[in-house]
């Protein structure tokens, strides 16, 4: 079964881990100061009309529109 | 900077020397709160050298030892990829500070530590200080310090640097520390790239300079500083391993955590439940307006307390001193009084209204809202082709546009950087909104609250249009991300709140004060001269002549004209200026404007006031803080552009329906 997605698509209160990141070199280590990481996991905190809060490595962090939509993962709900 | 070689014996025999010691800390835990316990006011700001990024200096005495301490930027990791890490890694690897303080959050180990392993791997004389404890012990989590200690092979300190005494509690680790020789600090185990990494220490020889181990691993991490070293040193490059290095450190910190902390109980934290309210789809955005108002509600109110009285002040030190140089020719006192008194009065009177809003907007950010606020405005922002962050600088113009367009500073691509900052201009400044609430409720009475709060949309729309239109004609590149940490809420600590403003009114001060107070000596010299003449003929009403033919369009006399030329060297210089040119006392001049100006005419000041040229300190900032002529250009002249067409098209307007 593959539950791979983009973070676009997780609700509020989904858990995922992260897979893959699709960007520059330096949004990739811009993401990985704020403890972003590929296989971290997080949870999604809010998700308004603009960015989206996720809580990972025990920081809350909004992330824009243009990023969320580079950021692909993995549902582990269950 | 010392002389004095980083020598270890002659450190040890000079027990004298000064201490060079550096903070380094990510944002938000707590680094400017223990940087100013420690040095209070003995802070000196200034630029890292051709970067504009803010260096704090500050110097302390540690058991008869003068301490110098450098509080280093924010930043989450030593990569090369912002200006802040670079200045970090290159400072503690150049100036080879006595002793590097990292200071941690304690309720946030697993991102912190990122840097604190990063650290440890640049150099052994660290010592870590675990601040804000007291929250880690209130979110449940109970840190085995000693434990901690072991095994990152490092002093640690825990802490509460919001509580009295820091210094207290660090100058007996800080000297025993720095006099220790042999810090051996635990480095990160890359298990199977253990060997990669030796071998490219291996390959290095001469190394960059940095230690070999430090840049082994960031030349596998991609570091394009490093990489370009070793370029040179025809090394190969390895590839591919920096996903790996970043995962292998987390895990690293994650086994290291769960070894050292007990979770003792499953608790929503405080801020989680402010959130669900505050960053709530329905709540968020009324909430964040009602703050706002707010703010600007309580800076006018508290600080009218104060306006009157500092005028009065002033306007009767003018009268004594006028009589007391009475004796003396009548230029001499007039230069005096109505030059250089009236110049120092004009800043004055905008002080408290400026200090009252720096100190309501530091207590926002000390307690945590302001990212909130990022996060909420941030769809709007990109309306603009700008992102949340960007309304920092856009709130902290309304205080004044220097520090507004220093707050540009905080975004990461220089794109934005710079489109946020050619806008500033636009929002009004305390001095502006000082000079429209005062006109305005002499012409508009009841309604001009009303008026105020149309022209501040107004003004907000034309923020908006201007932004939309730059935005696609310079910046067409790429578009912004916002990324950004929403730190725990916390109660803001006073004194950080204190020297937050303190800082930002000093910047006024000094920027601005000293340039408002050497022109308005000019003015007044420029409308005294020739002496025995008729306003019209002086050297300053001739120069408001000139510009007579574009500003009669917007219906304004000589007077008005010449108070927008002085309103150049400062904003609120206009009210000043007028009453001078009316030859009256600033108390009596809202009767005579009644006498001599529509209320169209009046209307449309307003308007121009609030859009036309930058102040003189405002460009100066601008020129600085880009380093173009292009782009100051730019600025002054959008901004004259769209105070003339508007002021002409509404007065027009205006006069066909019969305002006039």
């Amino acid at each position: 079964m593959n539950n791979n997605t983009n973070l676009t698509n997780l609700k509020v209160g989904e858990k995922g881990i992260i897979i893959e990141i699709k960007g520059s070199k330096g949004l990739l280590q811009r993401l990985y100061s704020l403890g972003i990481i590929p296989g971290l996991s997080f949870i999604v905190e809010n998700v308004s009309y603009g960015p989206v809060v996720i809580k990972i490595s025990g920081t809350k962090v909004a992330i824009g529109r243009g990023v969320v939509s580079k950021i692909m993962v993995k549902t582990t709900n269950e | 900077m010392n002389k004095c070689h980083n020598n270890t014996l002659s450190n040890q025999n000079h027990s004298d020397k000064q201490l060079r010691i550096a903070l380094v800390g990510s944002p938000n835990v707590g680094k400017s709160t223990i940087f100013n316990s420690i040095c209070g006011l003995s802070q000196h700001v200034g630029n890292w050298p051709g970067k504009t990024v803010e260096k704090k200096e500050g110097t302390t005495r540690c058991e008869n030892r003068i301490v110098k301490i450098v509080d280093l930027p924010g930043i989450y990791a030593l990569s090369a990829n912002s200006a802040e890490e670079q200045i970090t890694r290159n400072y503690i690897v150049k100036e080879k500070p006595d002793l590097v303080i990292n200071i941690v959050d304690a309720s946030n180990l697993e991102r912190n530590l990122l840097l604190t392993t990063e650290l440890l791997e640049l150099t052994p004389k660290v010592i870590v200080v675990l601040n804000m404890i007291d929250i880690a012990n209130t979110e449940g989590y109970e840190i085995d310090v000693e434990k901690l200690e072991q095994r990152l092979g490092v002093k640690v300190i825990p802490l509460v640097a919001t509580k009295k005494g820091v210094m207290e509690v660090l100058s007996n680790h800080i000297i025993s520390a720095v006099t220790a020789l042999n810090n051996n600090p635990s480095q990160v185990d890359y298990q199977d790239l253990e060997s990669t990494i030796t071998l490219i220490i291996r390959k290095m020889g001469n190394h960059p300079p940095y230690p070999p181990r430090f840049a082994a691993v960031k030349a596998m991490e991609e570091d394009e500083f490093v990489i370009k070293h070793l370029k040179e040193e025809k090394v190969d490059l390895p590839e591919g391993y920096s996903e790996r290095i970043k995962q292998l450190r987390h895990s690293f910190i994650h086994n290291l955590i769960s070894d050292i902390t007990i979770k003792r109980r499953e608790s929503q934290s405080i801020t989680d439940k402010i959130d669900r309210v505050v960053l709530s789809p329905v709540w968020g955005v009324p909430i964040l307006l009602a703050t706002l108002f707010s703010i600007f509600y309580l800076t006018f109110t508290i600080s009218s307390i104060f306006q009157k009285p500092i005028e009065m002040f002033f306007s009767a030190s003018g009268s004594f001193i006028k009589l007391l140089l009475s004796p003396w020719p009548s230029w001499i006192s007039s230069l005096i009084v109505d030059g250089i008194i009236a110049g120092i009065g004009g800043v004055m009177t905008f002080l408290p209204l400026m200090t009252i809003f720096f100190v309501l907007f530091s207590l926002l950010e000390d307690s945590g809202y302001l990212p909130r606020v990022a996060f909420i405005l941030d769809r709007f922002m990109s309306l603009i082709g700008l992102q949340g962050k960007a309304f920092f600088s856009v709130l902290m113009g309304y205080g004044c546009n220097i520090a507004g367009i220093m707050a540009t500073r905080i975004l990461e691509r220089e794109e934005d950087r710079v489109l946020s900052l050619l806008i500033n201009p636009i929002i009004p400044c305390s001095a502006r909104l000082g000079v429209i609430t005062l006109i305005s409720s002499a012409f508009f009475g009841q309604k001009a609250a009303l008026v105020v709060t149309s022209l501040i949309v107004l003004d907000l729309l034309l923020m908006g249009i201007v932004g939309f239109i730059f935005k696609n004609i310079f910046f067409k590149k790429g578009s912004p991300y916002f990324l950004m940490e929403l730190p725990l809420y916390h109660v803001p600590h006073l004194k950080t709140i204190f020297l937050f403003s303190f800082d930002r009114i000093k910047t006024f001060i000094y920027r601005a004060g000293t340039i408002i107070v050497f022109l308005s000596v000019i003015v007044w010299i420029l409308s005294s001269f020739p002496t025995n003449t008729p306003f019209a003929e002086t050297y300053l009403g001739r120069i408001g002549g000139i510009f007579m033919p574009v500003t009669r369009l917007m219906g304004f006399n000589q007077e008005l004209t010449t108070s927008l030329l002085t309103g150049i060297v400062a904003k609120e210089s206009v009210i000043s200026t007028l009453a001078v040119l009316y030859g009256t006392g600033e108390e009596t001049l809202m009767n005579v404007l009644l006498s001599k100006i529509s209320p169209l005419t009046a209307f449309v000041y307003l308007i121009v006031t609030m859009l036309y040229v930058p102040c003189v300190a405002t460009i100066a900032t601008i020129y600085r803080e880009t380093g173009s002529y292009r782009w100051t250009v730019l600025a002054i002249s959008y901004n004259l552009v769209l105070a003339t067409s508007l002021g002409t098209a509404i007065y027009q307007i205006g006069k066909l329906l019969g305002f006039g």
